[in-house]
């Protein structure tokens, strides 16, 4: 990638990181003999992670009758693959907590709103079309986006550029960033993923959900999150800093068997997922 | 068929869509009768919402969030601009525009 922007992010030896915990609970899930007990260990050992993971546990969005206060207790109930995701969903929360790069057109509340509706609806897709992995889908939908935040907190000059860009032009933020610098906050939130060593699925749905074309590898879950951001959008479920739409790409909407006779069908299911997962806008 | 909230439940509603728990399983049966004492235990069982048989229109909150066809269709016409010549979004705007005027937002 030749661009200059690109070349700044790169140089940039502040972006927010990812706790060890991340990485260790990726070794231990591969190791098959692995028990509950190693792995509600490795979370606890980060007290503020473990109480906002009981805190998602016990809302809406899973759904449990009573209270489960313990790691160990949600891991058995959940499984490990759903607590990987749940501990990573709450430290990219936490990663991007001390960011506070508001500017003109670019509300935070908005934007998370906008990332979370897009990961639930990722997820309400995958499970309603069979494609995918409904875990994997949510936290490709919550990162879909996060470039955009790099760019904001470093880059702010340049992305108050795009986004007037965007306004004025009344197009989509990517096609400005696009014009002005060359490289878009996909590339920069791939770039992200990558130095957070993310599996190269959601790597790939950050980096082309708004080209996903076929033949690509993981392409459901790339189609899945390209379809979740339009919809939400069409919703207005929050803001990812322009108001415009993208069109639906063919391939996405072949791939995933979509028709129009269901689509309302979908976006009711979509709905419904989009407000149990309320509880993680408290933690944004 | 409409969307209650947990807190809005009244005695005498009836279910007209299954309530399910976070696996799955089936809680109450579409056609249960509900009362506020029902909702309660539901409340406890995490469930937000149901969908319990009779209209949309808002009761005792006339306008609160109900929204005016005409402007739904303004706004989702200036939001789609540039996009309704691809046949799957000329889908999605009829089904958005549909679903959005059902749940009145």
């Amino acid at each position: 990638m030749p661009q200059s922007i690109f070349k700044i992010i790169e140089g940039i030896t502040s972006i927010p990181t990812l706790p060890a915990v991340i990485d260790q609970l990726g070794r231990l899930l591969q190791n098959p003999s692995t028990s509950a007990e190693e792995v509600g260990k490795a979370i606890t050992t980060d007290q503020a992670l473990t109480s906002k993971v009981l805190k998602l546990v016990n809302s809406a969005f899973y759904g449990f009758p009573g209270r489960i206060s313990t790691i160990t207790h949600a891991i058995v109930i959940l499984g490990f693959s759903t607590i990987k995701n749940l501990v990573l969903s709450a430290s990219i929360f936490d990663a991007f907590r001390e960011l506070h790069g508001e500017r003109s057109g670019f509300n935070l509340k908005s934007f998370w709103y906008h990332s979370i509706a897009c990961a639930a609806a990722s997820a309400s897709i995958a499970r309603q079309t069979g494609h995918g992995d409904k875990e994997e889908c949510f936290i490709a939908g919550l990162i879909h986006d996060l470039g955009k935040l790099i760019l904001c907190q470093y880059l702010p000059d340049e992305f108050d550029k795009a986004l007037r860009h965007s306004a004025e032009h009344r197009q989509l933020l990517y096609q400005s960033e696009k014009t002005l610098f060359d490289c878009t906050h996909t590339h920069v939130g791939a770039y992200l993923a990558e130095r957070w060593n993310l599996p190269p699925s959601l790597r790939n749905a950050v980096a082309y959900h708004h080209t996903p074309v076929p033949s690509r590898d993981h392409e459901p879950i790339i189609a899945i999150v390209h379809c979740a951001d339009i919809f939400v959008r069409a919703l207005d479920q929050g803001n990812g800093g322009d108001n415009s739409i993208p069109p639906i790409s063919e391939v996405a909407w072949k791939s995933l068997g979509l028709n129009a006779n269901s689509l309302g069908k979908l976006l009711e299911g979509i709905q419904d997922e989009i407000d149990k997962a309320s509880a993680f806008i408290q933690l944004t | 068929m409409k969307k209650v909230s947990i807190d809005d439940i009244n005695d005498g509603m009836v279910l007209s869509r299954d309530v399910c728990g976070m696996n799955g399983n089936v809680i109450l049966n579409a056609g249960t009768m509900m009362s506020q004492a029902i909702g309660r235990r539901l409340r406890n069982w995490g469930i937000g919402y149901v969908f319990v048989e009779g209209t949309e229109e808002k009761q005792g909150e006339p306008g609160t969030s109900s929204v005016s066809p005409e402007k739904l269709l303004t706004h989702l016409t200036e939001k789609f601009s540039g996009t309704l010549e691809n046949p799957y979004m000329q889908a999605l705007f009829d089904a958005v525009y549909r679903f959005r005027l059902q749940q009145g937002k």
